[in-house]
């Protein structure tokens, strides 16, 4: 816990050295959010307003991760010094290390842009599935999701075009079938989408927990160095 | 205490570290020398638990918590300050920056005009004196260090030759470093061990060398040119 806070910490003071371009990918965040919200409007056609609270969710979270990119060029930077070794000698474990940087970038991405958000779209104060959802099933996903993100570009070396490839892959593929889905519109109860939500963390949580009980300190460093 | 036992290490068929035995006492300093590429680093890595052996023995008493290191290159993130560096550190190892010392070796290694300035912009002398205390801070009980003189200027080195000295005397501290300055071995070292071709080829001290007449360069070379021809 306290190599976690520690970590935090460490960010921190890089995010705070790096504010112009912490700045750029709000104003970036606030653009999207401007022309979305004329399409929105027309979302609000629809009958059943659970998808588009879904629809926004993926939106927001894809607006998040496009955030989170600028800052996932650092672990590009770190890891490609081999920083790892440091972290290493002071007893921080794989897990542990990404884990620290996951929280750190989940708490930096989320918090301004749900004042955002929420300014934009203040009538989604009044749904509490938005908020269950933009509350908390939003950061649990985000956070697992920078988790294997950072696990797998700093200790598989996967590079910069696997990390693009997963990412924007991953969003294409969720936004066609949001698509379809509000086409088709789809009912779904809230219980049905709650479940699916929970089901997809379960999954996305056990991934994370393999990959990390299976890669061993020792090997990695081996193999990186 | 340090002990190593036959220690062994191959990276693929380069065989490294082919049977490294000694001990590192406490409350003394104990100084490895070596030609680049003997094993050094290798070797300091292994104690640290950041790469595994392939045979051996290594065992250390002290308290990973209480052990303070210098690696072969500069560990001290380059996009934060000096200051923001040694939060971080000392946080990671439970410890409140002690402001006495904190003065006092800002101002040894001249350092405090650029407290809060990034390591980017620091040169490598400065960056290896920032190393060091970030060390100094963690108040550690055991030193293990990787050439901390590396980059420095005569008249730093021998500062902190005498740094190392005086911690060693005063607070007890047990030292464990590499060195290519031979000068700086002979003055420092308590023991000095020779590694070459993947093997302690020598332990001596001072009064070892003044028996046989000798500098520690002689000595080295005699070594290191010798193994060369075996
Ligand atoms: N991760 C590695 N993979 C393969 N070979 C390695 C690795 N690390 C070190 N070596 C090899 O091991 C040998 C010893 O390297 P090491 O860095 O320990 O030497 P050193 O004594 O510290 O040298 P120097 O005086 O230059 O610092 C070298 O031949 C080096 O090429
Ligand atoms: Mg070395």
């Amino acid at each position: 816990m306290n190599r976690i806070k520690a970590l935090i910490m460490k960010d921190f003071f890089t995010a705070r050295n790096s504010v112009k371009s912490l700045l750029i990918s709000y104003t970036i965040f606030l653009f999207v959010l401007f022309m979305m919200k004329n399409y929105f409007q027309r979302l609000n056609d629809l009958p059943d307003n659970i998808l588009i609270i879904i629809a926004i969710i993926l939106f927001v979270s894809m607006g998040l991760l496009f955030i989170t990119t600028g800052f996932m060029r650092y672990i590009f930077q770190e890891s490609a010094i081999g920083k790892e070794e440091i972290y290493f000698a002071y007893g921080y474990g794989v897990g542990e290390l990404c884990f620290g940087k996951a929280l750190f970038f989940t708490v930096l991405s989320l918090v301004i842009p749900y004042i955002l958000v929420l300014l934009f779209f203040s009538g989604l104060l009044k749904t509490p599935f938005f908020l269950f959802n933009i509350l908390l099933i939003l950061p649990i996903l985000f956070l697992l999701i920078s988790y294997l993100v950072i696990f797998l570009t700093w200790f598989t070396k996967l590079g910069t075009a696997v990390y693009f490839v997963m990412f924007f892959g991953v969003f294409f593929l969720i936004s066609k079938v949001v698509k379809k889905i509000i086409k088709m519109k789809l009912k779904m109860n809230l219980t049905t989408i709650i479940s699916i939500e929970l089901g997809i963390i379960l999954i996305l949580f056990i991934i994370s927990y393999l990959i990390t009980k299976l890669i061993k300190k020792e090997n990695l460093i081996e193999k990186l160095s | 205490m340090l002990v190593v036992k036959n220690l062994k290490k191959n990276f693929g068929s380069k065989k490294v570290l082919k049977g490294v035995d000694f001990k590192a006492e406490k409350g003394k300093i104990t100084v490895l020398c070596g030609p680049n590429g003997a094993g050094k680093t290798t070797l300091i890595r292994i104690i640290l638990k950041l790469m595994k052996y392939d045979e051996g023995e290594v065992s250390l008493s002290t308290d990973f918590n209480k052990i303070g290191f210098i690696f072969h290159k500069d560990i001290l993130f380059s996009d934060i300050t000096l200051k923001e560096n040694l939060l971080f550190f000392t946080k990671v190892k439970r410890k409140n920056i002690n402001k006495e010392i904190f003065d006092k070796y800002l101002n040894l290694f001249n350092l405090k005009n650029d407290l809060n300035t990034k390591l980017s912009k620091y040169s490598s002398g400065m960056k290896r004196k920032a190393e060091l205390l970030r060390v100094i801070l963690e108040e550690p009980e055991f030193m293990i260090l990787d050439e901390p003189t590396a980059n420095l200027d005569p008249l730093v080195k021998i500062e902190i030759r005498e740094l190392l000295k005086k911690l060693n005397s005063e607070k007890n501290i047990t030292i464990f470093m590499t060195s290519h300055n031979l000068d700086e071995v002979e003055k420092i070292g308590d023991k000095i061990l020779i590694l070459n071709n993947g093997k302690i080829a020598w332990t001596g001290d001072k009064k070892i060398l003044e028996e046989e007449k000798l500098e520690l360069e002689e000595k080295f070379l005699e070594i290191v040119r010798g193994g060369k021809n075996e």
